[in-house]
C-alpha cells in the first residue's frame, strides 16, 4: 500500500562488549492524517505532549531523567553512553532488565500468596509516594499518561516504570490525572485476576497506599462526581464500556476499590 | 570493477608472478610489452593485467566498449532519476579513485590504486592502475560445495560486524562514499583473511544515509539469495539478525523500500512494485525488506512487532 500502516516502535535486546542494552526505535503509530488531526486536538487542548515519534522520544528521556531524579525506579537512559547505536534521532538505549511483565507475574496462581501481597505492598507505596511528589511539586509529568501494570516490569527487588513517551504536560493539574491514573493501573489489574483476587488485591493496596485521600478522589470523579456534565460524560462511558469490557471496566473497579475503602 | 580475479589463493599452480600480494610502490611508467590485451572483462570497461616491477596489477580504463550515447543516457538516469553521480568515464574514473581512498582511510580493504603508475597512450582521466589481488570471490566461495557449511556461516558472522561497522561511519561522518552503491556479494573478495572490496565507480548523492544503508543491505542480501539460492539465503539472513550490531539501523533496509519517509517516494516504490513484475521475484528487493523485517520483529521485545511479525 502506499500509505501502509505506519510501522510503530520496535524494541530490540542489544549485545555490547560492555552488557546487554534495549534499543528502541521511535516510529509513527498512525497513518499521516489521523496523527495530524490528533496533535492538532491535543495542541488545542494543551493536556498531553504530541504523540509524533521524535517528540515521544524526547519526552521518554525528559521522562526518564525527571523520574529518576526523584528516586523512582525507571530503566536507566544509556543513549549518550551509546552513541554507536544511536544512528538516527529517533533511537534511545536503555537499560536491559531481565524480569518479567508485573501484570503478567501477577496473573494465575503461580506466585505465592505472601510474595505476591509483598510484590503489591511494594508497588502500593513506591506509587503513592510518585502520586504525592507529583502534588508536592505540581508536576503532572510524575503520573503516568496510560498507566498500566503492563508497563511494570518486576525483576528481583525491583518494580520498574517503563514505557513514558507520553506524558501530560508540565503545568497541568495532577490531581485529576492522578485519578485516571489509579483507574488505569486498577483497571490493568482487573485484568489479569479473577474478581475474588481481585478484591483482595485492592485490598492489600489500599492498606499499603499511603495516601487514600488521593484513592477517595479517583473515586469520586468517576462515581461521584459533583458536577453534572462530568457524572452524564462518565454515566455514558461506562454504558459504552460494559459491553467492552464485561464487569472489568474502570467503573466495576473503582466501586470495588470504594468497598475496600470502606471498610 | 566489473569482474573480479578469481584466484584460488592456496592453489599453487595459480601463483602469480613476484610477491602475492605485494603492493607497488612508487611511479612507474608502463609500455605496450607490460600489458596483457586479454580482456579480463565481458562488456563496458576495459580489464587489462599488467606486469608490474615487483607484482601484477590491472588496468581499468573507464572509456570501455559502450557508446557516447549510452554513457549520457545513463548519466542522466543516474543524476536526474535516481540520485547518482555521473556515469560518464572521467567521473567513474574519479569517483572510484576517490572512493578507495576514503575506504581505506577507514580501514576497508580495497584493490589499492597505483596512482603513480602510467599507461600508454591514454588521456590520464580516463585509466586507472589497480592491484591485483588473487583472491576468492565471496559468490565462488559461498558456492563450493567442498566447503563446510558452517565454515561459511562463520565467515559471514565475520564479516557482518566488518559491514556495520562501515554502515556506522557512513552514519557518523554523512559520507555516502562509504555506501557500496553497487552493492552484491560479486564485489567482495576473501584475501588471506581479510574482506577486500571494489567496484565503487558511482555513488549516491543523497545525504540520507540511513536510507542509503538499508538500500545496501538489501542489494547485498537480494544477491546473496540469487546466487546462494534459497537454504543460503535464509541462514545467512538469519545470520545477518543475529550478528548485526544495530538493529535500528538493519531496520533502515525495511523501511527503504516500504517506509521511505517522503510520501513521493512512496508513491514511487508503490508504482515501481505494481508495474514491474520483477520487483516481485522471490528475491526481489521488496521481498527481501519482508522476509528482514520478518525476522527483526521475532526478535523484538514487544508483543505487537512479534505478532506482526
Amino acid at each position: 500500500m502506499i500509505i501502509a500502516s505506519p510501522a510503530g516502535n520496535r524494541v530490540w535486546a542489544v549485545e555490547t562488549p560492555v552488557g546487554t542494552v534495549v534499543q528502541k526505535l521511535y516510529r509513527e503509530r498512525e497513518v499521516w492524517l489521523r496523527r495530524r488531526v490528533k496533535n492538532r486536538l491535543e495542541k488545542f487542548r494543551g493536556l498531553k505532549t504530541a504523540s509524533f515519534a521524535r517528540t515521544r522520544r524526547a519526552t521518554e528521556r525528559e521522562l526518564l531523567a525527571l523520574w529518576a531524579e526523584h528516586g523512582f525506579d525507571v530503566p536507566a537512559d544509556l543513549t549518550d553512553a551509546h552513541p554507536e547505536l544511536c544512528s538516527g534521532d529517533e533511537i534511545t538505549v536503555l537499560e536491559f532488565i531481565h524480569g518479567r511483565i508485573f501484570a503478567h507475574a501477577l496473573t494465575g496462581d503461580r506466585l505465592p500468596l505472601d510474595r505476591r501481597e509483598a510484590l503489591l505492598r511494594q508497588f502500593a507505596t513506591d506509587w503513592g509516594q510518585r502520586h504525592a511528589k507529583a502534588i508536592e511539586l505540581g508536576d503532572a509529568r510524575l503520573v503516568h499518561e496510560h498507566g498500566s501494570l503492563k508497563h511494570v516490569l518486576w525483576s528481583g527487588d525491583r518494580l520498574v516504570t517503563f514505557d513514558l513517551e507520553n506524558s501530560f504536560r508540565a503545568g497541568a493539574d495532577p490531581r485529576p490525572l492522578i485519578g485516571k491514573e489509579i483507574a488505569g493501573y486498577l483497571r490493568s489489574l482487573a485484568k489479569c485476576v479473577s474478581r475474588d483476587a481481585l478484591g483482595r488485591d485492592i485490598a492489600i493496596v489500599v492498606d499499603a497506599y499511603p495516601h487514600p485521600d488521593l484513592l477517595h478522589a479517583a473515586v469520586t470523579e468517576y462515581l461521584d462526581n459533583p458536577r453534572r456534565l462530568r457524572r452524564t460524560l462518565w454515566a455514558i462511558d461506562e454504558r459504552r464500556s460494559r459491553g467492552r469490557d464485561t464487569g472489568r471496566s474502570k467503573y466495576d473497579v473503582l466501586r470495588i476499590l470504594r468497598s475496600a475503602l470502606e471498610r | 570493477m566489473d569482474t573480479a580475479i578469481v584466484r584460488d589463493a592456496t592453489s599453487s599452480a595459480d601463483q602469480v608472478p613476484g610477491t602475492p600480494g605485494s603492493r607497488h610502490r612508487g611511479a612507474h611508467a608502463l609500455t605496450e610489452a607490460d600489458i596483457d590485451r586479454t580482456p579480463l572483462a565481458g562488456a563496458g570497461n576495459y580489464l587489462f593485467r599488467v606486469n608490474l616491477p615487483a607484482t601484477d596489477g590491472v588496468l581499468k580504463i573507464y572509456e570501455g566498449s559502450r557508446s557516447s550515447l549510452l554513457y549520457l543516457k545513463k548519466t542522466f538516469g543516474n543524476v536526474v532519476l535516481t540520485g547518482r553521480s555521473s556515469h560518464m568515464p572521467r567521473a567513474r574514473c574519479r569517483v572510484e579513485a576517490d572512493c578507495v581512498r576514503t575506504w581505506e582511510s577507514h580501514g576497508f580493504r580495497c584493490f589499492s590504486l597505483y596512482s603513480d603508475v602510467t599507461a600508454p597512450g591514454l588521456d590520464r582521466d580516463v585509466y586507472m592502475v589497480f592491484e591485483y589481488v588473487p583472491g576468492l570471490h565471496f559468490r565462488e566461495y559461498f558456492r563450493n560445495p567442498k566447503t563446510p557449511l558452517e565454515e561459511k556461516l562463520e565467515t559471514w558472522r565475520r564479516f557482518v560486524p566488518e559491514w556495520h561497522r562501515r554502515h556506522r561511519l557512513a552514519v557518523e561522518t554523512a559520507d555516502p562514499r562509504l555506501i557500496h552503491e553497487n552493492g552484491d556479494v560479486k564485489h567482495v573478495m576473501l584475501y588471506e583473511g581479510d574482506f577486500v572490496y571494489f567496484d565503487f565507480e558511482m555513488v549516491y548523492r543523497s545525504k540520507h544515509i540511513r536510507h542509503l544503508v538499508g538500500l545496501e543491505i538489501l542489494c547485498y542480501m537480494r544477491s546473496v539469495g540469487r546466487f546462494f539460492g534459497e537454504e543460503m539465503y535464509d541462514r545467512m539472513l538469519d545470520e545477518l539478525v543475529a550478528t548485526y550490531p544495530d538493529k535500528a539501523l538493519l531496520f533502515a533496509a525495511y523501511e527503504a523500500a516500504y517506509a521511505h519517509p517522503n510520501l513521493i517516494m512512496r508513491v514511487a516504490r508503490w508504482l515501481d512494485r505494481a508495474l514491474k513484475p520483477s520487483r516481485r521475484a522471490r528475491f526481489a528487493k521488496y521481498t527481501v525488506a519482508r522476509d528482514l523485517r520478518a525476522r527483526l520483529d521475532a526478535t523484538s521485545l514487544t508483543a505487537s512487532a512479534r505478532r506482526k511479525s
